[in-house]
């Protein structure tokens, strides 16, 4: 519990170092970089392929979002890249899905799953990002069937982002299950669901094991509908329970009047149902603010349907979604005082983070004390 | 510590002692070796397995208790745990020439080809010796006498299971029941026992692979009799002194059997080799009416009458109420020279009473039939058994999953239909209408009044040279009436084929100058997992013939 503390009063520290506001752009969105074709399998027909996977790079560098989340970057990374590695530094590509470039079993399809996971990362040139490893999700539904999940590794990445400003911000970048529309027209989705909820849960898991004073943006590809997948309260209210943080879905808060859809467990709900649905869309943007950090605030938010057509059809499976946030410091209670203005504050008598008292203070954090009044105070050099 | 408590305990002790003696085993051998499938004497292909060697406890003909033996052969990777194990296939073996022969001893090295193939399926082999061989050798052998051979299977899959456990092996998601010949017969017997006791035992099949079996004495008997001739004159004798020697009929060998079998049929109870039955003058091939009295080759004597009294009594049909999401797959040639087809044609109509549908699509229905097998003897039409079996499980993980039929595969099988066949072939380019003469037969449709009942075959008589064309391959109209029957080719897809064919709904002039728009709305993903499945049955097809064993693939039907 100390060290938590500790990391909190550190990190607020380090923030009370950045600019206390800054706004920045994110996108997400599924390139749809599956080939056409597998073996015989007939995976992708209507994908992008080469030249409209070169369109959507084009797409990225116009749009100059200052981080963009991709999904299925598989057989086309070459021809997208091109576009976005002048202005962008682009994350580590786990690779294609070639039937001919891989070692595969014939015999034994039913053993096959490549290593990729399809997701791609890509930030302006002036932010600074640390990466996770990749997680595979535990649970996954549909090999050959129920949308083919098991057939990539699917899964999640942490990125640990520095802004232009300094601010700092985490994002997790993903790719749920998917239903098949066959199947849940059959009311034949109910695994699918039950393996997207548990990869939920195993996100939950992973950001709460993380948490500190940083916001936490999570975007991709989830698959999931708050009318047929209980996010809200498996996972939104799941997290604002255990009082650390609270949790905010971007489109809801500003295109939907913050109401979540309610969730009914027989809906049955595809893809081309989303109109329905008040423009939701299978991509999200979440928003985690620590209620000790420093906090984002969602300021626009664009399921960015201009601009990402080619002849009247989408250039990839679904439309991007972007958003734009400010991010600025919660009043903390901390001062900053210079290291040569130290004796100016005035302090009584100040304290280490371990309890000692000190008489000549380096820079860091201390605890100031006068009479029955504390104080944090940050000793900048 | 409180009476309560102790009852308690007492009371687990004694349900966990129970639950152990269920299924209990001792292994006799094991050992890490190399199988190898063989045929003629030429190794075709071998495999890295461990094999264990068991005896466990089941019962005899009288119910009492046995001690049996079997054997389980692994792939070697999946004993070490470097490869994932898909399933069991439980083996129930064909007729043995020999007392040597017994699984347990590693002679039945065709058998092997299910585990050492080209395709290395990651399955686990389980067969029993039955009873009368391996461990229960003083016992008289049972063959075709009613379900102890099947009790000895499901008593000893109980108890490979319980051993797989115990050495730590993985024993995959699926589990299917297979057997051809005798083994077909057994298979289904197994099938039966399944349905009507084992099922509590928490036995579920994924799916049976019976074969060439005799799966109706009477029926077999009466055609053995009426034909008095048989390729095997062995089986059908071993198969009427089990009968005698395990259902206690009060039947003297001298009344049953002429001279110098009458006088030998004991010494074959305990040597069971059919080589005894060979010095009492038994041959091959040869007359029954030479071996059988003429009391039991005259079906209207009181003696043939209380015979096929008793063999009703144990046939497959009496006292099985089939559970109907169990899966099942049937083949039988219709020139099996050892079987009759009739044994199989007695059976299916008695399913599709029971609720099961036949199809020769695989996946269809819960009842896959190939009766469209021609021209094949039993010993060849065993390898088509063997080979489209094989392929069937192998591919099986990729067509169902957690239990459910792949979605894709689905699509396919679904709707396909012969008309749907034939659609195909003519996207292939192959048009049967260009190949008939539409006109004169579609003259002949209209003169002419068709009953139902005899539809089928007079519909053949309006192809011109139909009969020419079957009776190249030893078919008549009436042949491939009943053969499309069994396969579960139904009235309607016929006048569905007969209505396209002589009345297509496309212009002529469109069809000669080929622009016709193709009817196959078949789209190639789709047809992707039976595309897989034919790659796989053509592999085996092709080592086969490398081995130097012609399987003629044309006559294979689906």
């Amino acid at each position: 519990m100390k060290r938590i503390i500790i990391c909190c009063l550190l990190g607020c520290a380090l923030s009370a170092m950045a600019q206390t506001s800054e706004q920045f752009s994110i996108a997400t969105l599924n390139v749809d970089g599956l080939p056409k074709k597998i073996l015989v399998f007939n995976v992708n027909a209507d994908g992008p392929g080469d030249a409209g996977s070169s369109r959507i790079g084009k797409y990225l560098i116009k749009k100059n979002y200052d981080l963009v989340f991709m999904q299925e970057d598989f057989n086309y990374h070459d021809v997208m890249k091109v576009w976005l590695e002048d202005d962008y530094k682009l994350d580590e590509w786990t690779g294609d899905v070639e039937v001919v470039d891989h070692k595969i079993d014939f015999l034994h399809l039913q053993n096959h799953r490549f290593e990729c996971d399809g997701l791609m990362a890509c930030w302006k040139n002036d932010l600074t990002v640390t990466t996770a490893p990749r997680i595979a999700w535990k649970q996954n539904f549909g090999k050959f069937s129920h949308a083919l999940d098991e057939l990539v590794t699917k899964g999640f990445r942490r990125y640990e982002v520095t802004l232009k400003g300094g601010q700092r911000i985490v994002v997790y970048n993903m790719h749920m299950d998917a239903s098949d529309d066959a199947d849940v027209d059959d009311g034949n989705d109910t695994k699918d669901k039950e393996a997207r909820m548990a990869q939920w849960m195993q996100l939950k898991d992973d950001i709460l094991r993380q948490l500190d004073t940083r916001p936490v943006i999570i975007v991709g590809d989830v698959n999931s509908l708050y009318k047929r997948d209980d996010v809200k309260k498996q996972f939104i209210d799941g997290i604002a329970e255990t009082g650390l943080a609270t949790v905010s879905d971007v489109f809801i808060e500003l295109k939907n009047e913050g109401k979540y859809p309610e969730y009914d467990k027989d809906a049955k709900l595809r893809d081309e149902h989303l109109d329905e649905l008040a423009g939701e869309t299978l991509d999200k943007i979440l928003y985690i603010n620590p209620i000790t950090g420093t906090q984002l605030k969602p300021l626009s938010f664009n399921v960015d349907k201009e601009g990402y057509t080619y002849e009247g059809k989408p250039l990839g499976d679904h439309y991007p979604v972007s958003a734009t946030f400010e991010i600025t410091d919660r009043k903390t209670g901390i001062e900053s005082t210079p290291l040569d203005q130290t004796t100016a504050s005035g302090a009584k008598s100040m304290y280490d983070l371990g309890g000692r008292q000190v008489s000549h203070p380096h820079s860091g954090l201390y605890i100031e004390r006068d009479g029955e009044k504390t104080n944090k105070r940050v000793i900048k050099n | 510590m409180k009476k309560a408590t102790i009852i308690l305990l007492a009371l687990i002790a004694s349900v966990l002692s129970s639950a152990a003696q269920e299924a209990t085993y001792k292994i006799i051998a094991k050992a890490d070796t190399t199988i190898k499938t063989k045929t003629g004497g030429v190794t075709l292909y071998s495999r890295d397995v461990r094999r264990y060697v068991y005896e466990y406890p089941s019962k005899d003909a009288d119910g009492k208790p046995a001690t049996i033996s079997g054997v389980i052969i692994i792939p070697a990777e999946i004993a070490d745990g470097t490869a994932p194990c898909d399933g069991i296939m439980l083996l129930n073996r064909a007729t043995l020439s020999s007392i040597d022969d017994a699984p347990s001893t590693g002679n039945a090295q065709l058998l092997n080809g299910l585990i050492a193939n080209p395709l290395k399926p990651n399955y686990i082999l389980v067969m029993s010796d039955f009873i009368g061989y391996g461990s229960s050798k003083d016992y008289p052998s049972f063959y075709h006498s009613g379900d102890v051979n099947a009790r000895n299977s499901l008593d000893g899959l109980l108890a490979a299971k319980q051993l797989l456990n115990d050495e730590a092996i993985s024993q995959g998601k699926y589990l299917f029941n297979l057997g051809f010949s005798q083994g077909g017969s057994e298979t289904l017997y197994v099938a039966k026992l399944r349905d009507m006791e084992y099922k509590d035992k928490g036995i579920t099949f994924t799916k049976t692979f019976a074969g060439g079996g005799p799966t109706d004495y009477v029926v077999a008997y009466r055609e053995y009799v009426e034909r008095d001739w048989c390729e095997d004159c062995k089986d059908v004798v071993m198969m009427l002194i089990s009968a005698v020697e395990n259902l206690h009929l009060k039947i003297d060998y001298k009344d049953l059997f002429k001279e110098p079998l009458a006088s030998g049929a004991k010494e074959y109870v305990k040597t069971k080799s059919k080589g005894t039955l060979g010095d009492y003058g038994v041959s091959m091939k040869d007359s029954l009416s030479h071996l059988i009295q003429p009391a039991y080759m005259n079906l209207e004597s009181d003696e043939a009458k209380a015979l096929i009294e008793e063999l009703k009594k144990i046939n497959l049909m009496n006292g099985w109420e089939p559970d109907t999401t169990q899966k099942y797959f049937i083949e039988h040639s219709r020139h099996d020279d050892f079987v009759p087809i009739q044994c199989v044609r007695a059976i299916i109509p008695w399913m599709k009473e029971k609720g099961f549908t036949p199809s020769l699509v695989p996946g269809k229905t819960n009842l896959q039939t190939n009766t469209l097998v021609f021209k094949l003897d039993h010993t060849s039409s065993a390898i088509v058994w063997l080979i489209q079996t094989i392929a069937a499980i192998e591919i099986w993980p990729v067509l169902y999953y957690e239990g459910e039929q792949n979605r894709y595969y689905h699509n396919v099988v679904k709707d396909l239909n012969v008309l749907k066949a034939l659609k195909t072939l003519e996207s292939w380019g192959i048009d049967l209408r260009k190949m008939i003469n539409t006109s004169s037969a579609r003259q002949h449709l209209e003169t002419r009044a068709v009953n139902k009942a005899g539809i089928l075959a007079t519909i053949m008589e309006l192809v011109p040279g139909i009969k020419d064309v079957l009776g190249k391959v030893d078919l008549t109209p009436e042949d491939a009436e009943e053969m499309l029957e069994d396969a579960g080719v139904t009235l309607n897809d016929v006048l569905d084929v007969v209505a396209y064919i002589l009345f297509p709904p496309q212009s002529s002039a469109a069809r000669e100058s080929g622009d016709v728009t193709t009817p196959l709305s078949l789209e190639e993903n789709v047809e992707a997992p039976l595309f897989l499945m034919r790659y796989y049955e053509r592999q085996l097809a092709n080592w086969f013939l490398l081995g130097g064993f012609d399987v003629e693939y044309d006559k294979w039907g689906m």
